[in-house]
């Protein structure tokens, strides 16, 4: 069922508010969840209107008010206060009608009750002055709750406008214009819109690609950091994908695209990050309860209050009994914020996301980081993971009088047919000696056992075995052989290191793998491990992960996305090496772009700042709510008297106003901290934290 | 009685399990918008339970005593890979209640 992608709200495919973008349609649960997708300008256009005319008539509202008496003084405070009532609060009516209809509490209902009710008795003082002894109008705080709201709805809007830079950032960067190559070899500019898949460009020195694709003439190194984090540059060949947000640093390219718009990877990334505020962590269970009963208690204690001040002041002979009644009872109703608690998990999981993809993790499902922070084992699948996917030659050996550049001709010339691994490696290494290849003929590959041809009238076959040390090809001409050629798989940069910080920060650490035991024992041993599996089919890897889990661990398994999608989806995580060429369709919970498996410490680093941040929005949410209510209840009179009313509804709407804010500033707060402690990460032998420590 | 679900579990309450009878005990999401209006905001998620003589097909079902528990896939991931222990029995006023769920992604 698609949900709606500004409140995260289920919508039946039935629903007739969508709208299409790229092809493909976006359905939203209501037409004002529409509008801030689609203008969220607009909205924001609006809201400054509101807001400038709410301070303009509630500034002398407040002034006359405190300061000057003069006939008629309550009808002009009367018609002041009309167009902030009416105009500017106008959408709280907008969602309390809707709250209603719904028959559910929300806290827009709360805001207009509160400020009706000030407005009402006001009116009525106004009407009929003598009906309540000693009763004064209120206008001011009837319009100074709607205006502090509102401000405070408007420093929330800026302030999670800084939250979602991150996100924004990455498509910002994209050029507006990009140089098309015509059919007839001339270069136009043209808007980065139009380009299309299939289309040629080019790429100057300095400047960023536009959109995916593959490089077919010209060399360059390619800064990739806003994708993976990473600050060293990657040089990118013919042949080698390149990808949009990326820059190009020191040569001229012409590419042909292959994705544009959201369909590249930072517009993926970028869906992904604004998706992740709608990932949900099991603390946030306390505030879907909180929030179910929030609005009846607020109301209940709203009235309880109201009666209690009424009854006891009528009971003493105080002439201010209505009058407190109804100030105590606005100031309940407009204090509570049940949106601290209800910001308190998305905000935090959005900046999360952001902080993830500027460390080249993307977060494809936010809600596994609260499993993240609760991981006790790390399960490496090895070839892909802590290997690379691509063998090394180690070595070649020649019979006879044939070279080595001779051997090595003939093996690429009939494996740059195949796409094994083994292959690639052959046909990479002769093409860096710039070797000649030679065409092959009535080629033959059979899966697990070699390749056969016939190059130059020759029959070449090459056979295709595991040993202890990696992969071995025989070369054999005509039935002769003729020599072999070695391969390895090197273990990746950094793998010995990110072990041993995930083993220092108190996880155990597995590696499994489809070789031979001897095989698998050596790169245990190279990287400190006791605990590995060999000889481990495909297949076999889900039920040695669900073992660890069966005997209480919470476990990570880290593998090849496209390769181990049953091991990533058993796991309680599942990370994914992503190769970035299409994060949309690799498996896992999260992808590592950059290759670099310290990445693994910093994701489990951030999840435990993501979970710990919730928690601490959520119980201050919850806090300020408890504490708050009570004191507009009137806790304070007996030490500031009953005169603290006569600020108290201003008051409430301005500490209700700001809450929110409060939340989201701590949440981007979690930022510059974690940060801090993912740079110690990346410092070689730093001692990290054990998980769970102070 | 203890049913295992994946890594989870759902005990059922005795009497409940005499009620149900030849019928089924359907566990379903409920969505409700919460009480901030605020677009990043999110609903509120329950797990709420039904009696039902009828079910739908693309429901996974567990046995149970004689009967069957039902739930969606949206259902059997959260307590799977949340590893919940969740709690049905009947209230005082013939209601079901539904314990120890939390939605997980």
């Amino acid at each position: 069922m698609p949900t709606d992608p500004v409140c995260g709200m289920y919508v039946s495919e039935d629903s007739s508010i969508f709208t299409v973008v790229d092809g493909e349609k976006i359905y939203f649960c209501s037409k004002s969840c529409m509008q801030e997708y689609t203008s969220p300008d607009e909205r924001e256009k609006s809201l400054r209107y509101r807001l400038a005319v709410a301070w303009i008539f509630s500034i002398p509202i407040l002034l006359i008010t405190y300061l000057l008496q003069f006939a008629y003084r309550d009808y002009v405070l009367l018609l002041l206060t009309l167009p902030v009532q009416f105009y500017s609060g106008y959408v709280f009516y907008q969602g309390a009608y809707m709250s209603i209809k719904s028959r559910s509490g929300n806290m827009d209902l709360l805001i207009t009750i509160g400020t009706l009710t000030a407005f009402v008795f006001s009116l009525f003082i106004t009407i009929f002055p003598r009906a309540i002894i000693s009763a004064s109008i209120y206008y001011d705080a009837s319009a100074f709750i709607i205006t502090l709201i509102l401000t405070g709805n408007y420093v929330e809007n800026s302030t999670k406008k800084r939250a979602n830079r991150s996100a924004s950032r990455l498509v910002d960067m994209i050029p507006a214009t990009s140089h098309f190559i015509t059919d007839a070899g001339t270069v136009e500019d043209r808007k980065t819109g139009e380009i299309s898949v299939g289309d040629r460009i080019l790429v100057k020195p300095g400047e960023m690609f536009p959109c995916d694709g593959k490089i077919y003439e010209g060399v360059t190194e390619v800064d990739q950091s806003v994708l993976t984090g990473e600050q060293e540059p990657v040089v990118k060949r013919v042949g080698d994908p390149v990808f949009s947000g990326t820059s190009n640093l020191n040569g001229s390219v012409r590419m042909e695209v292959s994705k544009t718009g959201r369909n590249t990877t930072v517009g993926q990334i970028y869906d992904m990050i604004r998706k992740a505020a709608t990932g949900r962590a099991k603390v946030q269970k306390i505030a879907d309860r909180f929030s179910a009963i929030f609005i009846p208690i607020v109301l209940t204690v709203a009235v309880i209050s109201a009666i209690f001040w009424l009854i006891f002041l009528s009971y003493v002979g105080s002439p201010y009994s209505v009058e407190i009644a109804v100030l105590s009872f606005v100031s309940v109703v407009v204090i509570a914020c049940p949106c601290a608690i209800g910001l308190a998990g998305p905000i935090t999981m959005l900046i999360s996301s952001s902080i993830s993809s500027e460390n080249g993790i993307v977060v494809k499902n936010a809600g596994s980081l609260d499993r993240l922070a609760k991981a006790t084992r790390v399960v490496f699948d090895k070839t892909g993971t802590l290997t690379g996917s691509v063998p090394e030659i180690s070595s070649i050996t020649v019979s006879g009088s044939i070279k080595e550049d001779d051997l090595l001709a003939i093996s690429a010339s009939l494996e740059m047919n195949s796409n094994h691994p083994v292959a690639k490696a052959i046909t990479n290494e002769a093409k860096r000696r710039h070797l000649i290849l030679h065409e092959c003929t009535g080629i033959t590959e059979t899966p697990g056992t070699g390749i056969e041809g016939v190059v130059d009238g020759n029959k070449i076959t090459l056979t295709r075995s595991m040993e202890k040390s990696g992969s071995a090809v025989g070369i054999y001409v005509n039935g002769v052989k003729m020599g072999s050629i070695g391969l390895e798989y090197p273990l990746r940069e950094g793998s010995k290191e990110a072990i041993g910080k995930l083993q220092s920060m108190g996880l155990s650490v597995s590696v499994l793998s489809g070789d031979s035991e001897a095989a698998v024992k050596d790169v245990a041993q190279i990287l400190g491990l006791n605990d590995f599996h060999s000889g481990v089919f495909p297949g076999q890897k889900a039920d040695i992960v669900k073992e660890y889990q069966q005997k209480g661990d919470y476990v990570i398994f880290v593998g090849d996305g496209i390769n181990d999608t049953v091991a990533l989806e058993s796991a309680d995580v599942g990370i994914a090496m992503g190769s970035g060429s299409d994060i949309a369709r690799d498996s896992g919970d999260l992808i590592i772009l950059s290759n670099d498996l310290n990445s693994i410490p910093k994701a489990i680093v951030i999840a435990e700042k993501t979970i710990s941040k919730i928690r601490q929005n959520i119980f201050w949410a919850i806090g300020y709510n408890s504490a708050l209510i009570p004191v507009a209840a009137g806790i304070l009179v007996p030490a500031f008297g009953l005169g603290v009313y006569s600020v108290l509804p201003m008051l409430a709407a301005l500490a209700m106003g700001f809450s929110s804010t409060t939340v989201v500033t701590n949440s981007i707060l979690m930022k510059g901290r974690t940060e801090k402690i993912l740079r110690d990460i990346r410092k070689t032998g730093v001692k990290m934290p054990v998980l769970g420590s102070t | 009685m203890e049913i295992r679900v994946g890594k989870g579990s759902i005990t059922i309450g005795g009497r409940l399990l005499e009620r149900i009878g030849k019928n089924y005990l359907v566990l379903k999401l409920v969505t409700e918008a919460g009480p901030c209006t605020d677009a990043m905001c999110q609903v509120i998620i329950t797990l709420n339970a039904t009696v039902e003589n009828s079910l739908n097909p693309e429901f996974i079902t567990f046995p149970a005593g004689g009967t069957y528990v039902a739930m969606d896939q949206a259902v059997f991931r959260s307590i799977d890979r949340g590893r919940q222990a969740v709690y049905v029995k009947e209230t005082r006023h013939a209601g079901l209640a539904v314990k120890g769920f939390a939605p997980v992604q």
